[in-house]
């Protein structure tokens, strides 16, 4: 064995030791014993300015999770808030959720299911209920004791919600956002459950069951789909007035109504299997570190959820029928979702309101107060806030709380493992965490912040990977990357920017008047571009000359190469890449878009000028098609030059509804559409809204780019850059090759090692720079330069992918795929030579075989072995690298790197995805 | 060609030699399997003294083989039979195995049990001297440059430049510049190397965008620079034409470009481009008029209705005599009920392209729609069975 082999070797026992610390520190986290008690001082102070901030009465949240959070956070008080907050309405979702569970079982069988866990518990939550009662606010010395018993939460949070609502202290404001968080919950538990699903197919072994969960989700994303728009809309009308109860009733009921009665089997369904998707990962990890013992006891849970879940799902449907009646009954009211519907039914006959209590089997005297308090509550909603109450709900869902996470440990037989469990849960509901994170996500919390808020914690399997190639690293100086992702993204997020276009239609002009207006050009400068400019006779190529700036394309006028900028707005960061717009650059235009996250479409909207963009291979149409392909959806077209066109109206209206017929049909939303009329050389409505344009009603284009979503970054999954451009000497002329590209998924930091593919070679990162200024590290959807030191220039090339050594890209010469087929001449048969365009790579290929013809809407098969393809068809085809293989991936690993542009002749013949990898190596 | 014998049952003998590039790969692909061939070659003898040292020499001498393999190397032209020895020699014992190296310049004789159609016509397409047309191609594109040969019957990469540009960036196109520079340095020196201007008719430049501008300023630059006057003596030899990429299949449409038809009239290369084009445009506008794969090629050829046959030499390359066989019977046979037949060289961009696609197409005279349904009949018979 080869010195170098031992070493990696050495590597991976020390990551797998890590491993293990990894856990133990977590546990003796929750212990709070190891704290010092500095930190333990410093975490009571810090839950008390979080608990002011939040209002007392409101968490749902245990103090113990705002102090873990607070220990997660550093003690940075802003983002425990932040992070209360958004887990007060995840919390929400979960504990309808388990309540409805809860009542389920209660009604189901009278006897109490659940033998009662350590009676120590009672006493710690009669006193929380008392005190908090009594409204008293001293939670610092409260903290050690309630540290101790977290789960005791669940009986908290009935205290904490009774009080409230009998002291009818909760403002509308509060319902409203109480409201809001329960809709939200709903629309977000799918993407929520995708990245879960994502998660746990990242680990190793995949059970039967989460691969069920993965793909039960999939189907019901559709049911998602629609619920969520209309959730949307309850939301936003609830974000708006506080005192439009009455409105946000309205809408909400018909939310609830629609789509509860409709999806919520499903939904119900949903969320207990993203209950077994959480605790799959969770417990292998877990059994991990104490396989045996642990494992007759996983297995009995699983049985057990597995039978909650079935149980739930016949009692579900029962359960939609009454909540029908009560909608129909009660029309102004809000009786919202069939959890609430069922407590009035319980209410109003208090002989089952016991079953609750029979659940809980509560000491009498916690019982009795509990249940005063749950009449209380419940009777009064129904007199005062019958109108804007959404409260009877959350009352129950508050009492019941996590009934699943209290009658797990109950049921379990063992005792010994109590403490194990506690971890268990912990992490479970830290996985709840980001199912919690998932909604706020719609609550205009930026995408990215979601998936990477939860990594840390869900995905310890992961860290073997991604330690190792850092072995090099001294662990202090170690970045914890995913962490300043977050920090970082709590500023702005970052985007890539492309635009696209036909040639001439203005598109570098365009944003050289937006760099310039927006300060990153200097007056000098632009002063000195005028000036040279017009020498050569092209004065209105001055603000292109911003981006254009090689001599070649300054002498022609056209951009050539993908020019990358970058500028900030007053919520996102943007990296700026300029397309060529000429037909023979599409090869560079693929590369840039390739790395694209949102687009700007430059259409001239002179005589002649559209028209000559928007015919048979017109770049408007093409640029359009391979935007979207190469998984672009949001996209603003900016209808250039009307200053030509004395920006009449007519023109504009008749562009864009020959445009936005095309766009939806070549697969865009309309919702991610938006249209303005510019003008890149005067500069009209680029970053204030101008007077010449008074039938525009829209913001200026700057507002509108401000306005991208950003997407879900591949934080977790391991490291892939595709490399755009190389050269010879570091950053800051240092030694060494330097290397450029996005990252398309994980992340890196400085002193990482990475491999090069194809060649397998390997460098050490040691220097990085995003978006033009030095980091120590760079996440999925940075464009990062690096130096590498240990590689030679030789070993890169143009297309190839740097990624983690423990998991490198498969390099392969045969591959399935799936593809669209566009417009084409001549069809396409067996043997077909096209030119395959994969990031920045272009090489020559064959389509070897047309395996079949699929149907586009349900992709079926058609016809197997079709004779040829033409024009609109999709197929699975097999294709091979002519002269060497690539670094490929398949679609489902990584989106990025699995999608193909094949182009013949000058045109894109078809685009698709990679189905299969077929051989492996070269 | 020297001197043919032939017999009345086909079998007989050709005295070839080989002059150029192009007509190895003719005889590459006259050889096939079982044929006998004879040669003056090296051989290396090994001989033991009486002490028991060994000496080896190398001897020269004339053997006869019968093929058992042949390796073609395209780019330098050379011909590597594999076989057993079928004549007696001092030296060498019957039916050991020897490996002759055919040259340029070497007079040789191939010996077949049978000459079909297609050797024949190959034979004399070979020597007919005025069929010849060279052009040096040169496709490129950023970084990236293939100098090509095409002759009659063959394209042949004479050297691929790949060099990393890198890319523009921000207030920095030093790199870039330097880049592009060292590219065009590059080709530049490779037509130095590789065209040899006597021969040659014409030089094409093919890229993209304005590379090919590009290359052709510098190389008149340079040669300006330092006075050669060859290159400048050929100025006009050379032509600029647009491609979509530098890859090597963008010579087919270089192929297919107005101006470089008229250059290369009728030669190989053209026609069987346009042949091939001629075959997407009938599938694309009547698919029942064209067909490929040799189960529906043969089925339409039974119906008469083969118009013009597009066939790669590839398969009559054949180790197999019988594959061989049916392919010459079909090539006879549409040639006897007057159809065209188009005998593409597997050494260019469309012959690649039509091997891939099973090697033989035809267009038909007139539709048949059945054969598909047949066959697709036969193959449900066949998964019945």
């Amino acid at each position: 064995m080869s010195r170098h082999r031992a070493v990696r070797n050495l590597d991976i026992d020390d990551v797998l030791e890590e491993d293990d610390y990894a856990v133990d520190y977590e546990e003796n986290e929750l212990d709070e014993m190891d704290l010092s008690e500095k930190d333990r001082v410093e975490l009571a102070e810090g839950l008390a300015h979080v608990l002011s901030v939040i209002g007392h009465e409101d968490i749902p949240v245990s103090d113990m999770e705002i102090k873990e959070a607070l220990w997660y956070y550093y003690f940075d008080r802003e983002e425990t808030i932040q992070w209360v907050i958004e887990k007060i309405a995840e919390r929400k979702a979960e504990e309808e959720k388990q309540k409805k569970k809860a009542a389920k079982k209660a009604a189901k069988d009278r006897k109490p299911r659940y033998r009662r866990p350590p009676s120590k518990l009672y006493p710690d939550v009669l006193w929380k209920e008392q005190q908090q009662q009594q409204q008293e606010k001293k939670p610092t010395t409260s903290l050690a004791q309630l540290s101790q018993r977290p789960r005791t939460s669940a009986l908290q949070n009935l205290a904490n919600r009774n009080n409230p609502t009998t002291t009818s202290t909760s403002s509308l404001l509060g319902l409203a956002k109480k409201n809001n968080n329960e809709t939200t919950k709903k629309s977000t538990t799918s993407s929520s459950l995708q990245s879960l699903a994502q998660k746990s197919i990242g680990q190793r072994g995949k059970s039967a069951l989460q691969n069920l969960a993965s793909r039960q989700q999939q189907q019901q994303q559709t049911n998602e789909d629609n619920s969520s728009s209309l959730t949307g809309l309850a939301k936003l009308s609830t974000d708006n007035n506080k005192t439009g109860g009455l409105t946000h009733l309205a809408t909400r009921k018909t939310t609830t109504t629609t789509t509860t009665m409709k999806s919520s089997p499903q939904m119900n369904k949903l969320s207990s299997l993203s209950g077994l998707v959480k605790k799959q990962p969770l417990k292998q990890e877990q059994s991990f570190v104490q396989p045996k013992q642990e494992q007759k006891l996983i297995e009995k849970k699983e049985e057990l959820q597995t039978t909650t879940t079935s149980i739930q799902q016949k009692e579900h449907s029962k359960q939609s029928i009454p909540m029908t009646t009560t909608t129909i009954t009660n029309p102004l009211c809000a009786s919202p979702s069939t959890a609430a519907s069922f407590l009035f039914k319980r209410n109003s006959n208090q002989e089952k309101m016991e079953n609750i209590n029979i659940l809980f089997n509560l000491p009498n005297s916690v019982g009795q107060a509990f249940y005063e308090a749950m009449k209380k509550a419940s009777v009064e909603n129904i007199h005062l806030f019958s109108f804007n109450d959404p409260s009877p709900d959350d009352i129950v869902l508050k009492a019941q709380s996590q009934p699943t996470s209290t009658s797990q440990p109950k049921k379990s037989t063992t005792t010994t493992t109590t403490s194990k469990k506690q971890v268990q849960e912990q992490k479970d509901q830290l996985s709840q965490d980001m199912e919690g994170l998932g909604l706020s996500n719609n609550n205009k919390q930026p995408l990215s912040k979601l998936s990477v808020t939860s990594t840390p914690v869900s995905t310890p399997p992961d860290t073997p990977r991604s330690s190792s190639p850092l072995a090099k690293v001294p662990t202090s100086k170690r970045v914890n990357v995913l962490e300043e992702y977050e920090k970082r993204s709590g500023e702005k997020p970052k985007l890539n920017l492309v635009i696209i276009g036909h040639v001439d239609a203005g598109k570098s002009t365009l944003m050289g008047h937006v760099l310039y207006s927006l300060g990153h050009v200097n007056d000098r400068v632009m002063k000195k571009y005028e000036r040279d400019a017009q020498k050569v006779g092209k004065g209105s190529f001055a603000f292109a000359w911003v981006l254009d700036e090689t001599g070649e394309e300054r002498d022609r006028g056209i951009t050539m190469d993908i020019a990358m900028n970058s500028f900030e707005t007053n919520h996102r960061s943007f990296t700026l890449l300029d397309a060529p717009g000429h037909r023979d650059f599409i090869p560079n235009m693929i590369s840039g878009t390739a790395q694209a996250d949102a687009a700007i479409l430059v259409v001239d909207a002179s005589t002649g000028g559209f028209e000559s963009g928007f015919i048979a291979n017109g770049q408007t149409k093409e640029h359009a098609i391979l935007a979207r392909s190469l998984g672009v959806q949001q996209m603003i077209i900016a209808v250039n030059k009307l200053d030509m066109m004395n920006w009449d109206e007519g023109r504009y209206n008749e562009i864009i509804e020959k445009l936005g017929n095309f766009l939806t049909q070549a697969g865009f939303r309309k919702s991610n559409l938006s249209y303005i009329p510019v003008s890149g050389l005067t500069g009209e409505n680029l970053i204030k809204k101008s007077e010449l344009v008074p039938w525009y009603q829209g913001p200026c284009l700057i507002d509108l780019i401000d306005g991208f979503e950003p997407p879900i970054r591949q934080l977790d999954k391991p490291l892939r850059i595709g490399v755009t451009d190389f050269f010879k000497g570091g950053i800051g002329s240092s030694s060494g090759v330097s290397a450029g590209g996005t990252i398309d998924a994980g992340h890196v930091q400085v002193g990482e090692q990475l491999m090069v593919v194809p060649g397998g070679e390997m460098g050490i990162v040691k220097a990085l720079q995003v978006s033009d200024e030095s980091s120590n590290w760079g996440a999925a959807g940075d464009s990062v330069l690096m130096t590498l030191s240990g590689l030679d220039i030789m070993n890169l090339s143009s297309g190839c992918v740097l990624c983690n050594p423990l998991s490198p890209v498969p390099v392969t010469s045969t591959f399935t795929a799936q593809i669209v087929v566009f417009d084409l001449k001549v069809p396409i048969t067996n043997g077909y030579p096209v030119v395959l365009h994969h990031q920045s790579l272009d090489e020559p290929a064959s389509i070897i075989k047309l395996e079949c013809i699929l149907d586009k809407s349900t992709g079926e098969i058609i016809k197997r072995n079709p004779r040829h393809l033409s024009k609109g068809m999709t197929a699975k085809v097999k294709i091979q690298l002519t002269n060497r293989p690539i670094p490929l991936e398949t679609f489902k690993d990584n989106k990025q790197l699995g999608r193909i542009m094949l182009r013949k002749g000058g045109e894109t013949v078809a685009a698709g995805v990679v189905d299969e990898i077929l051989t492996f190596g070269s | 060609m020297i001197n043919k014998t032939l017999e009345k049952d086909a079998s007989g003998h050709v005295t070839l030699y080989p002059e150029e590039l192009e007509d190895m790969w003719h005889v590459y692909n006259l050889i096939s399997k079982e044929d006998q061939i004879k040669a003056t070659t090296i051989r290396r003898l090994q001989s033991e003294s009486s002490t028991g040292s060994t000496t080896s020499q190398r001897t020269r001498m004339v053997l006869t083989i019968t093929v058992a393999s042949v390796d073609f190397d395209p780019q330098v032209g050379l011909l590597r039979i594999n076989g057993r020895v079928t004549s007696e020699n001092p030296y060498v014992k019957m039916g050991s195995y020897h490996t002759i190296d055919l040259e340029l310049n070497r007079n040789f004789t191939l010996v077949k049990p049978e000459w079909d159609v297609i050797a024949l016509e190959r034979v004399n397409d070979a020597c007919d001297v005025t069929k010849q047309a060279d052009v040096a191609a040169i496709v490129c594109q950023e970084g990236l440059a293939n100098i090509c040969f095409l002759t009659q019957h063959m394209t042949v990469v004479k050297q691929r430049i790949e060099t990393p540009i890198p890319r523009k960036r921000k207030g920095s196109v030093t790199n870039h510049e330097k880049g592009l520079q060292k590219f065009y340095d590059q080709i530049y020196q490779a037509i130095l190397r590789l065209l040899n201007f006597d021969i040659i008719k014409a030089v094409i430049i093919a890229s993209p965008g304005f590379v090919r501008e590009q290359v052709y300023q510098y190389i008149f630059d340079q040669a300006v620079k330092t006075d050669n006057k060859v290159l400048m003596e050929n100025r006009s030899k050379f032509v600029l034409i647009h491609s979509s990429s530098g890859h090597k299949h963008a010579l087919n449409e270089v192929m297919q470009d107005p101006a470089i038809q008229s250059k290369l009239a009728d030669t190989k290369a053209a026609r069987e481009v346009q042949a091939l084009e001629q075959f997407y445009t009938m599938l694309n506008n009547d698919p029942d008029r064209a067909f490929y794969g040799i189960n529906h090629v043969l089925k339409a050829n039974e119906h008469g209705a083969i118009g013009t046959l597009l066939v790669t030499d590839e398969l009559f390359r054949s180790a197999d005599i019988a594959t061989r066989r049916k392919y010459v019977d079909l090539v006879e046979s549409v040639r006897n009920m007057g159809g065209d037949v188009r005998v593409f060289s597997s050494m260019h961009v469309s012959g690649e392209q039509l091997n891939l696609l099973s090697g033989v197409a035809a267009i038909l005279t007139y539709p048949l729609p059945d054969i598909e349904m047949e066959d697709e009949e036969e193959q449900e018979e066949a998964k019945q069975n």
